[in-house]
């Protein structure tokens, strides 16, 4: 015990924080993919088509926040102006007018005319990773990409752990007759076809990543409760809980204080391996079709161009890196969290 | 008693860890000759079983090393045996029989099965003659119808049995050594007495020696011939059973023999005043079996009780393992279901439901008996013994709350540096004192205090106990002492209630009631626990 003296003074969570830094593997995917997400958070601001801030004739206009006709500088069409046509670029730039560019002037829509060679097109000074099938930046359409896989990926995980503890613990803690019936129930759920769901509904409704989530989240819990239920199962018959019943705590407090912390291994254990499932989940869908419509950006799609365009390397080779990358920095900061919330381990 | 069977000399065991090789055997030297008990004692981590694991080198190698020592048998240095070598030796010449029968005996292969196994594997026997010996091995060892008991499994035993299987497996072969690592640890008091009677009755008829590995002191007056004491890895002192209780020399055998727990029960008179009185208490758990969940019969845990506790008194309450006196106490407190009425000073919180009850819980609490369950491994003390203030006193502010959780720490022994800890850096004995200080800092009535002390060492158990009762006194307590150490419930009770099978065998006083018991059952458990 003498050599737990020198952190007396650390809070919980302090100490939680040291245990996490002491896995060098995961602190530094943390910060890696911290960075990453960050910066891809912001990708209207690095990849866009639109300029940042135009002056044109000393009045200043946000084009990459709000939409302006041609007009507004002089040309000839009501419509929104393109900003990657040469003729709108001399207009806002000629004389005393300029123009502040994004980092790379390409969104994950916007489709390079002016490319010399047949799409998809290989990386050049224009399009750092080279185009896809339909002339559209890869670099723009990966990062864009990126971050609709790892927000999807979370929230899907969100649900699914929230619904999973729930139904998990009220199972587990109350067992008996209700934990019967809903062990009845989610058999009968779990044995739905849920690709077939997948189809049906995707020809019902328009596909959307929002009808993804609804769909998924509702079979995603199950794996879930199964281990919470076991926990909470294990743990209900212990002294502790028994304790804190003899000092006269609601179910709600020992569920919550009790419990719960104490059955979080197997939430903790899967969580990274939650998360990477979504994110392929969500590809594989994308691959095969069945999940966001054409023009948004995913992994999935940019998969299925590289199958489609076999010798168009950079399409196939570039997401792979980005999906292995984005899995395993996922993996290795789980494995750090799981070591952080082991109170036992020094 | 003249020649050496064994002779281990100064022997050392390291353990392997991640934060630097600890010591946990420093050079230890003894002998056992033939047809000698030998008994090591001494408490937990002392390195009683790490010492007696290595004469059978049952250690993983991988996380052990033994820097030092030889460890002399039949003329080899079983040190530099080989694996082949030490199995050949293993179950034939030298076996062992654990502490808890229950993990040491496979549940999934009946015990005749496990029984013939070694004999299959060391004498060469074919099945239907090893069986033939197992029966005759149980008749031995003293199980009742060994021809139908032959065929059960673990779980159809009852511990004792189990036990005594354990012992019939490890005589299969006569094996010169028997070593007996905490071998009645877990049983019941009468039960303990048994096991011993049959090993040395065994012993007689065979001539083996026995190595008994224990840290309980009595056990060993009775049973060995000649005494190793243990502390901190090395034999501190090494006598002959007589000489060693009549004239300890090193302090260590003195305090261990000193700890017994001394009266303590605590100097205030008990006024008349009631705390907890019930009636006709009942406690039945329903037998269901078959698809409809039938019920076929009844348990009897606690079967028409009626019992009081006074206001600053401890009532022990004593009993068997199964005999129902956690039950009774679980339903005093209202944390099983139960029947009849129960009064906690004005209150009839017989007939009061959960939410009732809920504001009241603050004035009874539970000290529970293995303070490694009893502490939730994820909060901090603080958060630990903080909880319940919360609950019961929202009026309290930060400070103030951290200041009672301190004052209430100091007052069970411990410093303000625990606050931050997690259950798991204390020890066993620190635990149990946390678990007390969560109780205390509610400013309860009453606490069941349930074996509070039968999980820690000795001279631990002595310490506990001190604090109890000087918390009794301090704070006008009511206990209700639930035990099966007729010892400790000495010690500390006013009056005591012997249990059975759910029923009241005798109560009264402590004096009068284990000292000239009326019943015979209360002589038993008297006698078979108190005298040393």
């Amino acid at each position: 015990m003498s050599n737990s003296t020198n952190h007396v003074h650390l809070s919980p969570g302090r100490r939680s924080w040291l245990r996490f830094r002491s896995n060098r593997r995961g602190y530094v995917s943390l910060w890696v993919f911290s960075i990453l997400f960050l910066l891809s958070l912001f990708a209207e601001v690095l990849f866009n088509d639109k300029p940042l801030l135009v002056s044109y004739q000393d009045e200043l206009f946000f084009p990459f926040l709000k939409s302006y006709p041609e007009t507004a500088f002089g040309g000839d069409f009501e419509t929104e102006a393109d900003y990657s046509d040469p003729y709108v670029r001399d207009l806002i730039t000629a004389g005393d007018n300029w123009a502040i560019d994004p980092l790379i002037r390409f969104s994950y829509n916007t489709i390079n005319f002016s490319s010399e060679l047949p799409n998809p097109a290989p990386p050049s000074s224009h399009n750092l990773l080279g185009t896809d099938d339909r002339g559209r930046d890869v670099f723009a359409r990966l990062v864009y990409g990126f971050r609709l896989s790892v927000l999807f990926a979370f929230a899907l995980t969100a649900i699914g752990v929230a619904i999973g503890i729930l139904a998990g613990a009220v199972q587990g803690y109350f067992s008996g007759r209700l934990d019967l019936i809903m062990q009845r129930i989610i058999e009968v759920w779990a044995s739905m076809p849920e690709l077939y769901l997948l189809i049906i509904f995707a020809s019902i409704f328009q596909p959307s990543i929002w009808l993804l989530i609804v769909l998924l989240s509702m079979f995603g819990w199950m794996g879930l409760s199964d281990y919470v239920r076991a926990e909470f199962l294990r743990g209900r018959n212990m002294d502790y809980v028994r304790a804190a019943r003899a000092m006269g705590q609601s179910n709600m407090a020992i569920m919550r204080h009790h419990l719960l912390p104490n059955s979080m291994t197997p939430v903790i254990t899967f969580l990274p391996f939650r998360i990477s499932g979504s994110i392929l989940a969500l590809t594989s869908l994308d691959f095969l079709g069945l999940g966001v419509p054409p023009t948004t950006p995913s992994l999935g799609e940019l998969l299925a161009q590289g199958k489609g365009n076999i010798e168009a390397w950079w399409l196939s080779l570039s997401t792979f890196i980005v999906l292995v990358g984005t899995l395993m920095l996922l993996i290795f900061i789980g494995e750090a969290l799981r070591e952080a919330m082991d109170t036992r381990k020094r | 008693m003249s020649e050496k069977l064994i002779q281990v000399d100064s022997l050392k065991v390291t353990f392997k860890t991640q934060g630097g090789d600890i010591e946990a055997v420093r050079g230890v030297s003894f002998d056992i000759n033939t047809s000698e008990n030998v008994a090591i004692v001494g408490e937990s981590g002392s390195g009683k079983s790490v010492t007696a694991l290595s004469l059978l080198k049952l250690h993983d190698e991988k996380h052990v090393d033994y820097p030092d020592g030889r460890i002399i048998y039949n003329s080899r240095d079983l040190m530099l045996a080989g694996e082949a070598e030490m199995r050949d030796i293993r179950g034939k010449d030298i076996s062992m029989i654990f502490q808890e029968p229950m993990t040491s005996l496979n549940p999934v292969y009946p015990v005749g099965v496990q029984i013939q196994e070694t004999l299959v594997l060391h004498k060469k026997m074919d099945r239907p003659a090893a069986r033939k010996i197992a029966i005759e091995l149980l008749d031995r060892v003293g199980i009742r119808e060994p021809q139908q008991k032959v065929d059960s499994f673990p779980h159809m035993l009852s511990g004792g049995q189990r036990q005594r299987a354990m012992i019939a497996m490890a005589l299969a072969c006569d094996p010169v050594l028997l070593i007996a690592d905490e071998p009645t640890t877990a049983l019941d008091v009468t039960v303990q007495h048994q096991i011993l009677e049959l090993l040395k009755d065994l012993q007689k008829d065979t001539g083996m020696s026995v190595l008994l590995i224990t840290h309980d002191l009595h056990l060993v007056r009775r049973f060995a011939d000649r005494v190793c004491v243990m502390y901190e890895g090395e034999i501190v002192e090494q006598a002959s059973s007589s000489e060693l209780f009549k004239q300890p020399r090193h302090e260590y055998t003195q305090y261990l023999l000193d700890s017994e727990p001394e009266t303590r029960i605590a100097e205030i008179v008990p006024t008349d005043q009631t705390v907890i009185k019930a009636d006709a208490i009942r406690v039945y758990f329903p037998i269901r079996k078959g698809f409809f969940k039938r019920k076929v019969g009844e348990v009897k845990a606690v079967d028409d009780i009626d019992i009081e506790l006074r206001l600053g008194e401890t009532l022990g309450i004593v009993g068997e393992s199964g005999s129902g006196k956690t039950t009774l106490g679980m339903a005093l407190l209202r944390m099983v279901d139960s029947t009849g009425q129960i009064r906690f000073k004005e209150h009839q919180i017989s007939d009061y439901r959960e939410k009732q009850m809920r504001p009241l819980r603050r004035f009874f609490q539970i000290v529970f008996q293995d303070p490694f369950s009893s502490l939730s491994p994820r909060m901090t003390v603080e958060q630990i013994v903080g909880e319940g203030l919360k609950l019961h006193y929202p009026e309290l502010n930060k400070t103030q709350r951290y200041d009672r959780i301190v004052n209430t720490l100091k007052e069970v022994g411990l410093d303000e540096g625990a606050l931050w800890r997690y259950p798991h850096e204390f020890s066993g004995g620190q635990r149990q004192r946390i678990a007390v200080a969560r109780t205390v800092i509610l400013e309860p009535d009453v606490i069941l205090l349930d074996e509070p002390t039968s999980a820690l060492d000795v001279s631990v158990q002595k310490q506990v106990l001190g604090l109890l009762s000087e918390l009794q006194v301090k704070h006008q307590l009511s206990y209700l002492f639930i035990s099966h150490d007729l010892r400790v419930v000495r010690a500390m009770s006013h009056r005591v209630v012997v249990m059975r099978e759910g029923k009241i065998v005798e109560s009264g006083p402590v004096r009068q009631v284990l000292e000239n018991p009326r019943k015979q059952y209360t002589r038993e458990l008297a006698q078979a626990s108190l005298c040393p």
